[in-house]
């Protein structure tokens, strides 16, 4: 061992650089993370070009070719109307991928603001928001969910809202937390001294340092959102036919169970996998961005 | 003690109200109102009359009130398409419901603590990380589709297990309904499964940090016991609490579950109900579910004060 290599040793890989360029080392480094961080860049990107890779249009019907096996003509088979199977999938991809994705950004500006509203108001507003958050989970919300879909329509938005609405309460805590924390610092009182409002300093002041721990909750809260639309799917109160979605697929396939396995393998398998990396992908940023945490 | 548990009951029953409420005004608000589900071909004469009937063109705190008070009384008014009391309905099929539940919830704690623990004691071993594996697939796995694939292999092609109901026709035997119950109980708890693992795995870490534990290793408590006897008793205490936190879930999770298995419970009930937008039922079995859970987290809260006597104190759970 020579004194160079002595001298250099102690140094490590992290000196001197930003935050963020340590998170994305540590992240570089895990290599399960990563693996989902690729797959899911694929996925959505089929998803997102699902108009030109698809082979046929996702409802062109041939009744003559129902129910066929995968062959070259038809990747994955064909579904009950003679619908091929691969494109119908990547259809269904761009919705269940985009509901899960809006209704997460729904329930992290819901979070934001009641966390928000909650850690700013303080006393009795602040037990009274908790006690809802609390609440919203200690009842079986699903019921509720398919309650207001069966009454006001089960149209994409309302979706959308139903997910968010009931998907909010672990952003809203982690904010709440990050308010409370901030509040009496002396830079959130010069900006208050300066005139600004608690929306200003919400957004401005507060919001940026809780992004690492909304963005993990957000990660994670994708994978359950695309789960639950899902099952809302399958039982009829999610997305409509003709839409395909990855759940609605699923609930048509069940009644060929026995011809055609495969057609209720893919989609659940498609579902099964998509939530499985969002939810390796936020456990390896939760890693990544608060090595602290278990 | 006292103070905490008076504090706790008047949350839940706060709760239960609260519940209430948003039930109703989902109901209330719905577009075309609850009298233009009965028939959409109704003119509209027809329909004010029918609203005045049935009270529905009185003010909003009227008609929840007169809601509120029945439901009090356990009346939970006709369904719309079967003609027969809610209350009834859900009576019969509630037990149901509860047995699948039941077994869920034995079977995840069954398979959870044991491996959590195991998980834990072997931390970021083989074992640990098969563990890890194993609960992020019962995380992300949708319950109707492994269902699906269950029915498929253990139904369709090996014939083992019945596809769907609870009872073969002229048989209910106890083994005929435990035959029965053996997929619908694996597919609920897959994910309560998975949760429920790594809560437990977590706080046996934790417990395994503390100082009484290396004192017991210190003066050479074997392995063996210093998890069993010493470590796993203080981690049994946060992971009540997280079943708590599963019943939710494992009633929410029973509507997908029976409507595969076609289990005549009432989370089949109220997907049901949801189509033929049967209102009375649809609040009816939210309500009756809600305050099971409500009352049942109650239980598990206080038997959790019980054990632990640091929460009555600090008096926040």
């Amino acid at each position: 061992m020579s004194v160079s290599t002595l001298e250099q040793a102690p140094a490590p890989a992290t000196a001197g650089k930003s935050p963020g360029r340590r998170a994305w080392i540590r992240f570089r480094s895990n290599r399960i993370a990563m693996l989902a961080l690729v797959l899911l860049g694929a996925i959505n990107i089929a998803a997102v070009f699902a108009p030109v890779l698809a082979p046929y249009p996702p409802n062109a019907m041939s009744i003559r070719e129902r129910l066929q096996p995968p062959s070259i003509k038809h990747p994955l088979g064909t579904d009950e109307n003679g619908r091929d199977m691969l494109s119908r999938l990547l259809y269904g991809a761009r919705i269940s991928l985009s509901v899960g994705l809006a209704a997460v950004v729904f329930a992290v500006f819901l979070g934001a603001i009641v966390g928000g509203a909650a850690g700013f108001a303080g006393g009795i507003t602040d037990s009274v928001l908790m006690r809802v958050t609390d609440g919203m989970l200690s009842v079986p919300i699903f019921f509720f969910m398919i309650t207001t879909l069966a009454l006001f329509g089960a149209t994409l938005g309302n979706i959308i809202l139903v997910i968010g609405a009931t998907s909010w309460m672990s952003v809203a805590r982690i904010v709440r937390g990050e308010v409370l924390r901030n509040r009496e610092m002396p830079y959130v009182e010069a900006a208050r001294s300066l005139g600004a409002g608690p929306l200003y300093i919400l957004f401005r002041h507060v919001l940026p340092q809780s992004w690492p721990a909304i963005i993990v909750s957000a990660t994670l809260g994708i994978g359950w959102a695309i789960l639950m639309e899902s099952s809302l799917s399958f039982l009829g109160l999610g997305v409509q036919p003709p839409d395909s979605s990855w759940g609605n697929m699923l609930a048509k396939a069940r009644g060929y169970m026995w011809n055609a396995p495969l057609l209720a393998f893919i989609p659940g398998f498609a579902i099964f996998l998509t939530v499985l990396l969002y939810n390796w992908l936020g456990d390896g940023l939760r890693d990544a961005l608060d090595p602290t945490s278990t | 003690m006292a103070r905490y548990l008076i504090r706790r009951t008047g949350e839940a029953a706060v709760l239960i109200l609260v519940v209430s409420f948003v039930a109703f005004l989902l109901v209330y608000m719905a577009p075309g109102g609850p009298a233009i589900l009965l028939d959409p071909n109704m003119t509209p004469e027809d329909a004010a009359l029918m609203k005045n009937l049935m009270g529905l063109d009185e003010p909003f705190h009227v008609q929840y009130w007169r809601w509120l008070a029945a439901i009090a009384q356990g009346d939970l008014g006709l369904s719309l398409s079967v003609r027969l009391p809610v209350y009834d309905i859900i009576r019969q099929q509630l037990p149901n419901t509860m047995v699948l539940a039941t077994s869920s919830l034995v079977l995840a704690v069954a398979i959870s603590v044991p491996l959590g623990v195991i998980a834990a004691a072997k931390r970021n071993g083989p074992v640990d990380q098969a563990v890890a594996l194993l609960s992020s697939f019962g995380l992300a796995v949708p319950a109707f589709w492994f269902g699906l694939l269950l029915v498929i292999a253990f139904s369709l092609k090996l014939e083992w297990l019945p596809a769907g109901g609870m009872a073969t026709d002229g048989d209910g035997s106890f083994w005929d309904v435990a035959k029965h119950l053996v997929l619908p109980t694996l597919v609920l708890a897959t994910s309560n499964m998975a949760q429920l693992t790594r809560h437990t795995r977590s706080a046996m870490i934790s417990v395994l940090r503390q100082d009484y534990v290396r004192t017991a290793r210190a003066k050479g408590v074997s392995e063996r016991l210093t998890i069993f006897r010493h470590a796993l008793r203080n981690a049994l205490v946060p992971v009540l609490s997280v079943i708590g936190l599963l019943l939710p879930q494992l009633f929410g999770g029973a509507a997908v579950t029976e409507t595969v298995f076609a289990w005549p419970g009432i989370g089949q009930l109220a997907v049901r109900a949801a189509f033929e937008r049967d209102y009375p039922v649809i609040m009816g079995v939210a309500m009756v579910a809600s305050a099971i859970v409500i009352l049942a987290s109650l239980l598990v809260d206080l038997l959790y004060a019980c054990i632990d006597p640091r929460i009555s104190v600090a008096g926040k759970p």
